[in-house]
């Protein structure tokens, strides 16, 4: 409990990050947070994927599909988000203790789920077109 | 010992918070067309777009801070005002949800 106590605080507390190792040099620094920045944008795209899928897809034959794909890719967005801060933070510690970059599955976690879906909405506006 | 970049990386980041907030304005306008929808005049409209707004000005309001800082000696950015940007972006998604779902 103290564990995740600690690793939330690291988000929050600016001083935190700095009882760590060294400040670098500050362009490193810059380009920690440009990622960071990158992915939040990568979130926000999502979202509004999730939006546009809502509000401009027509009805799909199977029922609730579309609110399903635009809840799942909502979702996906605000985990991106959350993760985003949390990379940041833990490549902020490493670059400080000139320890390595923290090894990262989420990019291709994230790529496997938004090619599943898109393959999945594929197969299903194929179905559709080919039953009228 | 460190040589100051002459101003190519916070030139850098402070298009990087831009373009964020570009992309932020761009989605809360999505979010307010599907507040609106249906029944325009409903509560459920008038949450959704007030958060809407809410959370643009905030975002508006911490890129402009960031990117006058990118003017400092040595601007680093702290990590409070960054999990607030991701807060908002995750307050969008529980919002949009909600919003698709009712």
């Amino acid at each position: 409990m103290n564990y995740v106590f600690n690793w939330l605080r690291r988000w929050f507390d600016p001083r935190d990050v700095r009882r760590h190792g060294v400040t670098p040099d500050y362009r490193f620094s810059l380009a920690n947070e440009r990622t960071y920045l990158a992915w939040i944008r990568t979130s926000l795209a999502m979202l509004g994927g999730g939006l546009a899928v809502a509000q401009f897809l027509p009805p799909l034959d199977v029922p609730h599909l579309r609110e399903g794909m635009a809840v799942g890719l909502l979702g996906l967005g605000g985990a991106s988000a959350i993760r985003a801060v949390d990379h940041w933070s833990r490549a902020e510690r490493a670059i400080r203790r000139g320890e390595d970059l923290p090894p990262s599955r989420f990019p291709a976690a994230l790529a496997i789920a938004v090619a599943i879906g898109a393959i999945l909405l594929a197969i299903a506006v194929i179905r559709q077109d080919a039953g009228e | 010992m460190t040589t100051r970049d002459p101003g190519l990386q916070p030139e850098r980041t402070r298009f990087a918070w831009r373009r964020t907030v570009l992309t932020f304005a761009a989605v809360t306008l999505l979010l307010l067309r599907m507040a609106l929808y249906d029944d325009a005049a409903s509560v459920r409209a008038a949450i959704g777009v007030s958060l809407g707004l809410l959370g643009l000005i905030l975002v508006i309001y911490i890129g402009s801070r960031r990117i006058k800082a990118m003017t400092d000696a040595e601007p680093v950015a702290v990590g409070r005002t960054l999990t607030v940007v991701a807060a908002a972006v995750l307050g969008y998604a529980i919002l949009g949800i909600v919003l698709v779902l009712s």
